[in-house]
């Protein structure tokens, strides 16, 4: 009885692995469902298993499972080496140079002084700074008068202001196309009250004639803060943060004494070399030193100005030029590039 | 110390290093020698033979041919392997028979002046064997700084040692002035009249006689060259030399040209004219302050002297002038003059009033010196108005709190001792301020000479204590950031070009009409005729960057500006200015590609970019609507309007206007107000749930009129279909075979949607058939199988 069992259990085994030997792709599920399947004699035989005298019962369980994992190993072995081959034969015809370019959309960018300008700006928001932007063509007394310059201060004059022809649609006061962004400290303390916290960016204006270092209008960003206690070491402490942001750790900053009519202590601020790191090198002059910001306390002839009592509040003001900046960053030399706007300088920043 | 650290120190002082040079000789191995005997040459007339004591065991025997060597002089001696400038080495040489060991050296020989009569003859008894560069100072630094206008004081070589002497804690050293006077009294030769002390609160004087106009002593030539003076004669020489000694500008009067002895201080005569020194006839006003004698002016006060009087070669008495003018009537002289010169910078900015009579002693001290002057007895000094020094409190805490520090009471005593502020003690202090540092008058002056005595760097770094701070961009400030992140992501580059421009180019541009350009706004002093306006449109800088890239030979252009643009207001004091952007767009969209071939960029590229900014901006309701403008070519131009307002225009530029640019191929160009679009931002957006239910897309075409617009089609069908038309695209536009003259077919992808149920087929199509009939009806469509 058990020999006849485990005989046919043989000839299923022979029979199946036979059939897959010789089985293509669509044929699979056909050999699972006669071999495997619910009606298959394998199943049936282990089925009855139980039927089965107790002594022979282990070993033809153990031989139908056998043939079982037999049959469905094969059968899975088999498969994956025919449909292997069908995929490889589909990954061959597919391949592609893939050192060919790719198919983009057409990419602008910004002026890189519009990114200078616009990284500035985000670091003082970053310290709590408000964006302000005011006029270009602005009045004598905004950008002189209000700003402690004297009357005949050289500044003043012809060679170094641009000014608008009088009749020129505008009202009585002298107009000017603005030297500085430092208006905008009196026309915001004029409108507000402390505290404030103000950042300003934009363009200036001076009568220069274009040469590398030179061009008649260019970028500043202003910054100021007005409040009860403020001091020199906050202007200090304020600027090295914004210098380790704009041109990473480790940067020395100094500050040097300075003079500037609108604000008093005053000083020139240099950031260590950015290209030497502070060694010495052609950009830095050999200092190691690069100047980026003015600076100073807000002087009290301002607030005055302004309507602000000085023994209440205290300020600091400061002043970057961006074109500068990025001048330093990139290594441009000539500062008539950003305004020749050549396309193939200014794809490079993208 | 070395000359670098010096400079260093001084820069965190405040006076800021323009450069440090080292200044060297142009010769080497130049030594002092005594001539101890000169015997005649054996056999040449013009040669002798010098013996030399450089200071060696062994006497030099040098032959010379200068005429006037004489033993017992003290000369350069260029030993043998000594070069000089140009590199020219000297060697043993044999002169006619004789041995030389060496040369003696002339000043042009040296480089050291001009002077080729004879050889250099030493002053002042150098040491025999000296190195002749210790002697002349010749191998030294200069260091020259960029003092700030408030700085006066330290336009002189005193003033700087003052600075110094603040770093070191050394005592400043002033040169003694010791004089021969003889007689007679100086009030016996002229006489000083101060008509408008006003203008000139001090006029000091000193007249120096017997004088030899000549050449200067080498040392003083030496050292006006390494202060960037050009030496003249001794007369002139030493009042530019006590000039850069003490910052006091000095002048010296020919008094024998001086009509009738008197120096009258005054204003200018309406109609008055001088000759200055530099042959320039001069008008001045009654603003302007003169120096006259009885009959005309002599020279412009702290400006410039008058040629008439100049000091000559034949000069033997001389007044030497040193006053004090006021600064300010200085400053509008000069510029209204447009004259500057070393006195009036000095002049303009405030000198010391209190040491005009010690720098006219001292430069008549140095004609006694070295020009064979005599000092005639006693000064004339005017003072008619004293200047008094400035007293001014100062609180300590006053100080703490702007600086941020807790610098004690001593200290600050202790700071302003060292730069000659005088204190005295008390709840607050008193500061007597000298009168050479007219820029101190406030209390915060005084700060600030705390703290950059204390120094920056001993300033403790905080940040702002204070809360109640909020920062950012406002609403609209992003919206205008945003507008130009959208032009950038549309493939734009953006340019920064000048705010003036060439009012030519609106000729150019055919812009002219004042309804587009307002008033225009002309610059006073531009810089040239070409950027003489400011703009009112930012067109022309877009087309002078395309026009500049073309020339480069690029074949394509997509850049955008945005920027402020300029128009007059008759009621304002200032104009209107108006933040806008514009784009242009010339030549292939995109390059030749491997997978496409270029595409010219159309009128549709330039639309599409303002679809986005419209979209990106959450404005929905805008459109375009033809209109002609000078510079754009009909047909291709329009106004863009949203619901409340036009906010600019689009269009091709006119084919003449890009001729007269010399682009060749289509240029198509918007420009768009940032601020009124900005204005028309909705607060929010329309946001729906987008269905959970298939859509279903059903295609129509139809051949319509050419004259019946897209927009018009758009607005029929949307209203035929009911709401579940969700959206209907138009996928193509066709003219030509299989269509009629003047007309066009039109094909739509209608998508069909519910949003609370799956649509039937059934509805789909029913959808469609209306969307056919109503164009049938109502634009007379055929529809195209
Ligand atoms: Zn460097």
């Amino acid at each position: 009885m058990s020999g006849k069992v485990l005989d046919e259990l043989e000839k299923i085994r022979k029979q199946a692995l036979a059939d897959i030997e010789r089985a293509s792709e669509r044929d699979f599920d056909d050999i699972r469902v006669k071999y495997l399947g619910r009606k298959s004699r394998l199943t049936e035989i282990l089925k009855t298993l139980k039927d089965i005298p107790s002594e022979i019962k282990p070993k033809v369980g153990k031989t139908a499972n056998d043939v079982r994992k037999d049959i469905e190993n094969s059968l899975n072995k088999r498969s994956s080496i025919i449909t292997g081959n069908s995929m490889a034969a589909k990954i061959e015809t597919g391949s592609e140079d893939i050192t060919k370019p790719g198919r983009t959309a057409r990419l602008g960018s910004k002026h890189v002084i519009t990114q200078t300008i616009e990284e500035i700006v985000e670091i003082f928001v970053g310290l709590g700074y408000r964006m302000v932007e005011t006029g270009e063509v602005e009045t004598d007394y905004y950008n002189f008068t209000a700003l402690n310059t004297p009357e005949d201060h050289p500044a003043r004059t012809l060679q170094a202001t641009f000014y608008l022809e009088e009749r020129a649609g505008c009202g009585d006061e002298r107009t000017l196309l603005r030297t500085q962004t430092s208006p905008a400290q009196i026309r915001v303390m004029e409108n507000s009250k402390p505290p404030l916290y103000v950042i300003v960016p934009g363009k200036v204006y001076r009568p220069d004639v274009p040469d590398p270092t030179h061009s008649p209008m260019f970028h500043q960003v202003e910054g100021f803060a007005v409040d009860k206690e403020i001091t020199f070491g906050d202007l200090k402490g304020t600027l090295e943060a914004f210098c380790e942001k704009m041109f990473g750790a480790g940067r020395k900053v100094r500050f040097r004494p300075h003079f500037f009519p609108f604000t008093e202590p005053s000083a020139e601020v240099d950031v260590s070399c950015i290209v030497c790191g502070g060694k010495g090198c052609r950009v830095c002059s050999h200092t190691g030193w690069l100047e980026i910001l003015g600076a100073g306390i807000i002087d009290p002839n301002v607030f005055e100005v302004v309507g602000y009592d000085p023994e209440e509040v205290s300020g600091f003001a400061f002043g970057m030029a961006p074109d500068r900046i990025a001048m330093l960053k990139y290594g441009i030399t000539d500062i008539r590039m950003f305004f020749e706007n050549d396309v193939r300088f200014l794809e490079q920043f993208k | 110390m070395t000359a670098e650290e010096l400079a260093e120190r001084l820069e965190m002082t405040g006076s800021a290093v323009e450069a440090v040079q080292k200044t060297a000789s142009a010769f080497k191995g130049v030594k002092v020698g005594l001539v101890k005997d000169v015997s005649p040459h054996p056999s040449a007339d013009r040669l002798r033979v010098c013996t030399l004591d450089i200071g060696q065991a062994k006497d030099l025997n040098i032959v010379c041919g200068a005429p006037n060597v004489g033993k017992g002089q003290k000369v350069p001696v260029v030993t043998v392997g000594g070069t000089l400038p140009g590199g020219v080495e000297i060697k043993m040489a044999e002169l006619r028979g004789v041995t030389s060991e060496g040369m003696i050296a002339s000043e042009t020989e040296l480089g050291l002046g001009e002077d080729a009569s004879g050889i250099l003859v030493l002053q002042d008894d150098p040491e025999i064997g000296t190195d002749l560069n210790n002697i002349l100072e010749l191998d030294d630094t200069v260091i020259d700084f960029e003092i700030t206008p408030n700085r006066p004081d330290c336009m002189s070589m005193i003033g700087m040692a003052r600075e110094v002497a603040v770093l070191t804690g050394v005592k400043v050293r002033t040169p003694d002035v010791k004089i021969v006077e003889v007689d007679p009294r100086s009030s016996t030769k002229a006489s000083i009249d101060i008509k408008d002390p006003d203008l000139c609160p001090r006029y000091s004087s000193r007249i120096v006689t017997g004088l030899k106009v000549d050449k200067s002593p080498l040392w003083m030539r030496i050292r006006l060259n390494k202060a960037g003076i050009r030496p003249v004669n001794n007369l002139v020489d030493i009042t530019n030399y006590v000039l850069v000694e003490t910052g006091q500008p000095l002048h010296a009067f020919d008094l024998k040209i001086l009509k009738g002895n008197k120096i009258i201080v005054r204003r200018a005569g309406k109609r008055e004219e001088i000759e200055t020194l530099d042959g320039v006839k001069r008008a001045l006003t009654d603003e302007m302050l003169v120096i006259a004698d009885a009959e005309r002016p002599v020279a412009i006060a702290g400006i410039m002297g008058g040629a008439d009087t100049e000091i000559s070669a034949s000069t033997i008495e001389c007044l030497i002038e040193s006053a004090y003018f006021k600064p300010s009537n200085i400053c509008r002289t000069s510029y209204a003059l447009d004259l500057r010169s070393e006195a009036s910078s000095r002049f303009e900015r405030g000198i010391d009033p209190e040491s005009t009579l010690h720098a006219a002693e001292r430069a008549a001290q140095m004609m006694q010196d070295i020009a064979g002057g005599r000092v005639l007895r006693g000064s004339i000094d005017e003072y008619p108005k004293r200047i008094k020094p400035t007293t001014l409190s100062l609180r300590q805490e006053r100080v703490n709190k702007i600086l941020g520090t807790s610098i004690e009471k001593k200290d600050m005593k202790k700071y302003l001792n060292s730069i000659e502020f005088e204190v005295t003690d008390g709840p607050e202090m008193k500061v007597t301020v000298p009168t050479f540092r007219p820029d101190i008058e406030r209390e915060i002056d005084l700060v600030e000479e705390i703290a950059r005595i204390y120094g920056f760097e001993r300033i403790e770094s905080t940040l702002p204590r204070s809360g109640g701070r909020h920062g950012g961009l406002d609403q609209k400030q992003k919206a205008v950031w945003r507008l130009r992140d959208t032009l950038v992501s549309a493939g734009l580059q953006e340019v920064i070009t000048y705010a003036f421009i060439d009012p030519a180019d609106l000729d150019r541009l055919a812009m002219n009409d004042p309804e587009v350009i307002g008033d225009l706004l002309k610059l006073k002093n531009p810089l040239s005729a070409e950027q003489g306006i400011l703009r009112p449109t930012l067109l022309p800088g877009l087309m002078r960057v395309l026009r500049y890239n073309a020339s480069y030979g690029n074949a394509n252009m997509h850049i955008f500006e945005m920027g402020r643009t300029f128009k007059g207001q008759k009621s304002k004091d200032l104009p209107e200015e108006e933040v806008r952007a514009a784009g242009l767009l010339w030549g292939p969209w995109e390059r030749d590609h491997w997978y496409a071939k270029s595409i010219k960029a159309d009128f549709f590229d330039a639309k599409g970019i303002i679809q986005a900014v419209m979209e990106r901006s959450g404005i929905d309701e805008w459109r375009l609507e033809k209109q002609e403008m000078s510079w754009l070519q009909p047909g291709q131009s329009a106004v863009i309007k949203t619901e409340g307002e036009e906010v600019g225009y689009i269009g091709k530029l006119h084919p003449a206007v890009a001729a007269r640019y010399e682009i060749e191929g289509d240029v198509f160009i918007f420009e768009i107000s940032a601020d009124r679009i900005v204005g028309q931002i909705p607060a929010g957006r329309n946001v729906t749930a987008p269905s959970r239910y298939p859509s279903i897309v059903e295609d129509v075409a139809v051949i319509v009129d050419d004259t019946i617009s897209a927009e018009q089609l758009d607005v029929v069908i949307k209203s035929a279909a009911g709401h579940i038309l969700k959206d209907a695209e138009l996928f193509d536009e066709y003219k030509g075979s299989h269509i009629p003259a003047g007309k066009k077919s039109m094909a739509y992808h209608l998508v069909f949607q519910a949003p609370d149920r799956t649509l039937t087929d059934q509805e789909a199509i029913q959808g469609k058939m209306q969307v056919v009939e109503v164009l049938i009806n109502k634009v007379g469509a055929e529809i195209r199988k």
